[in-house]
């Protein structure tokens, strides 16, 4: 019985989480419209619009370090989970582990990329974006999947 | 993460004294968390509806999408986490199976609901501002009651 209530708290607990990575589309989406000149704009406006100021150091770092954190520590409760699905091997699990791990690393950098170094570091932030909410998703995905299968399992097993 | 498959927590020691001070501090937290609600949305209907969808009597503007969004994602990660802990704990505990399945429904309810309602009175009815209030203090009883169980389960021995 343990198991399933274990399962039930993952399920919610993951159902949750694609709430929360929705929250964060919604918002790339308002700051950027889901654009690389959005993004450009959005970290170099100053190029656009000469009487707007440039993003300053500490700006860019008080949104980066609290990200680092906590895509962090969500990229790492969400591939633990993985330790723990069956139906997928192990390479893959690594595979798709360390994409999604490196990718919100580089993700974080990209901001300084474009202010400092040059604004079509825009392309890879986007390209980042993209590989991390999808990576998050399969995960999710591949853990649910294994949990239901999981749980239809000792269902089975228990009314026989 | 050895809580999720240890089946004793007590049985070590330092895993008993992590989770007791981890629950502390998850109670600051929450006397905060309800202490801040007044100035975030509001405690009465009235300055709910004031903050959200703003009084031109006050000279006070509607809440933007954005807002809102940024609001939501932040709280949504840290009662998660905080959610899922405690319930990955009380699981574990002495509780009855329909206590722990009622645990696990009503704190997922009660946050998505608490996360979902600014939302829903921004655009959909004002009449949701009785969504969240009860919303968010079934989402905070519930949570104490699990931070009480869970704190009284890793005090009691083992044997008793």
């Amino acid at each position: 019985m343990l198991k399933r209530h274990l399962i039930l708290a993952l399920t919610f607990f993951l159902i949750l989480s694609l709430f929360f990575i929705a929250s964060g589309v919604v918002l790339f989406y308002l700051k950027t419209d889901f654009s690389v000149l959005g993004l450009q704009k959005y970290y170099r406006p100053d190029l656009f619009d000469p009487t707007a100021g440039a993003k300053t150091w500490i700006g860019l770092a008080k949104v980066a370090v609290p990200h680092m954190f906590a895509m962090a520590l969500f990229w790492f409760v969400i591939s633990h989970f993985l330790l723990f699905a069956q139906n997928v091997s192990e390479p893959t699990k690594l595979w798709l582990s360390k994409m999604v791990g490196l990718s919100l690393f580089f993700y974080n950098l990209c901001p300084f990329l474009i202010t400092y170094l040059d604004v079509r570091w825009a392309y890879l932030m986007f390209a980042l974006g993209l590989i991390f909410q999808l990576g998050l998703c399969a995960m999710i995905y591949i853990v649910l999947k294994d949990a239901f299968n999981s749980l239809s399992r000792s269902t089975k097993r228990s009314t026989s | 993460m050895r809580f999720t498959t240890s089946q004793d927590l007590r049985e070590s020691r330092l895993l008993r004294h992590l989770l007791l001070f981890f629950f502390v501090q998850g109670v600051f937290f929450q006397a905060l968390s309800i202490f801040f609600e007044n100035t975030r949305w509001g405690w009465v209907p009235q300055e709910i509806k004031n903050k959200i969808l703003g009084n031109e009597e006050f000279f006070l503007r509607p809440m933007s999408v954005e807002d809102l969004v940024t609001a939501l994602h932040t709280e949504i990660f840290l009662y998660l986490f905080l959610q899922t802990m405690l319930l990955l704990v009380f699981l574990r505990t002495r509780a009855s199976d329909a206590q722990k399945s009622l645990a696990c429904v009503w704190v997922l309810f009660s946050l998505f609901l608490n996360e979902l309602s600014p939302l829903l009175i921004r655009y959909v009815s004002e009449n949701f501002v009785f969504a969240k209030i009860i919303s968010f203090w079934a989402l905070n009883l519930g949570l104490i009651v699990l931070t009480t169980a869970n704190i009284a389960f890793l005090l009691r021995k083992k044997n008793a």
